[in-house]
């Protein structure tokens, strides 16, 4: 069961529009709010981990070539609030 | 002063703030992760101390890991916010109810059954629209609005299909006729905090933030404070998020969170929850 991608879409604060190769650049995690630094070369599915929370993040691009970063670990049963 | 410690699997935002509030104050606090490490069953109160200080703020996002920590802490005579009662009853939403009743909480009209025939004569009997949900589990996960006996029939095979032992638990509640919204309250031991609707969004009927809910400040008005010491107070007190619903008959009490998760709180009132919270585990500790 993965997490709603429909609601991380909206926590990415900014998701920034790049085409592919484009340069690196900041995003946020939508988990804890953290900088994080998009290497230039990032692919779409590619796995990048947040340096202050450690969740691991899934680099996507959508069909207009705008990028966003989603959790890409599993959610368990009993997680959560 | 002495030692205190938050266990936590994952860093949300909630445990960030909480960290930094408590080195604000000159709290030192040692941060585990819970996933790195073991515990001696065997070891005595000293030796569990040196390891995690005289109190445990238990963060973690996974309720059984949680709770099974807290138990080994608190036999150690460790302090744990919240206590082994209080996690295992606010994680069981059957467990949390009942709590509530004994407390003359008002609650949604609620059924249990144990098997899907047994769950169908009960909906027969609550009627349509009703609400299935699991009784344990959070984020709004697997909750599912039963329009009809059709649809009741499908998710209750289903949920057979699974074959996980708390999914045959069904627990079956009316579907109370409320406006878009529900209201969380966050109570910090006998002090109530802060309150904030919760609006469904994304054409959900669920009203998590998890799930997308927008959050708008609630006023703390008497009857409202009123409900949620009682609740917490039901459920053995702690730091608690206390959600309820406006029904035609009043204020009805659904859920109790017993690690609560408090940034969508936060963005409604700006009320530094986190600050709160710390300053109750200092009482807590020096108790």
């Amino acid at each position: 069961m993965k997490y709603n991608r429909k609601v991380y879409k909206e926590k990415c604060v900014s998701p920034i529009s790049v085409k592919m190769g484009a340069v690196a650049f900041k995003a946020k995690c939508p988990e804890c709010d953290a900088e994080i630094n998009v290497p230039d070369d990032a692919l779409d599915g590619e796995i990048i981990s947040c340096p202050d929370c450690g969740l691991d993040l899934e680099v996507r691009f959508d069909e207009n070539g705008v990028l966003c970063l989603e959790p890409a670990e599993i959610e368990g049963e009993d997680w959560g609030e | 002063m002495s030692g205190v410690s938050l266990i936590y699997d994952r860093i949300r935002w909630e445990e960030k703030v909480l960290i930094n509030a408590s080195r604000n104050m000159g709290l030192d606090i040692k941060v585990i992760d819970l996933k790195d490490i073991y515990v001696d069953v065997l070891n005595n109160h000293d030796k569990v101390i040196n390891e995690f200080g005289d109190l445990v703020l238990q963060r973690c996002i996974s309720y059984f890991r949680g709770l099974h920590i807290t138990a080994f802490l608190e036999n150690a005579g460790i302090h744990v916010i919240n206590p082994f009662y209080v996690s295992l009853i606010c994680g069981n939403k059957l467990f949390t109810t009942l709590a509530l009743i004994k407390a003359k909480v008002p609650v949604p009209k609620t059924l249990v059954a144990f098997t899907d025939e047994g769950a169908l004569k009960a909906l027969d009997s609550l009627g349509y629209p009703a609400v299935l949900k699991p009784v344990v589990g959070s984020w709004g996960r697997l909750i599912a609005l039963l329009k009809d006996r059709d649809m009741a029939q499908a998710l209750l095979e289903a949920r057979e299909e699974m074959h996980d032992a708390l999914l045959q638990i069904y627990y079956l509640q009316e579907y109370v006729k409320r406006p878009p919204r529900d209201i969380r309250v966050l109570t910090v031991g006998d002090e109530v905090v802060a309150a904030a609707y919760r609006y469904s969004t994304n054409g959900d009927w669920r009203t998590n933030v998890a799930r997308g809910a927008r959050t708008e400040p609630c006023p703390l008005t008497d009857e409202l404070i009123d409900l949620a010491l009682k609740s917490s107070e039901a459920v053995g007190s702690g730091v608690l998020a206390i959600d309820c619903m406006e029904s035609p008959e009043g204020l009805v009490v659904h859920e109790i969170n017993s690690t609560p998760e408090f940034k969508g709180l936060y963005a409604a009132t700006g009320v530094n929850i986190s600050e709160k919270i710390i300053r109750y585990a200092i009482k807590v500790m020096k108790k």
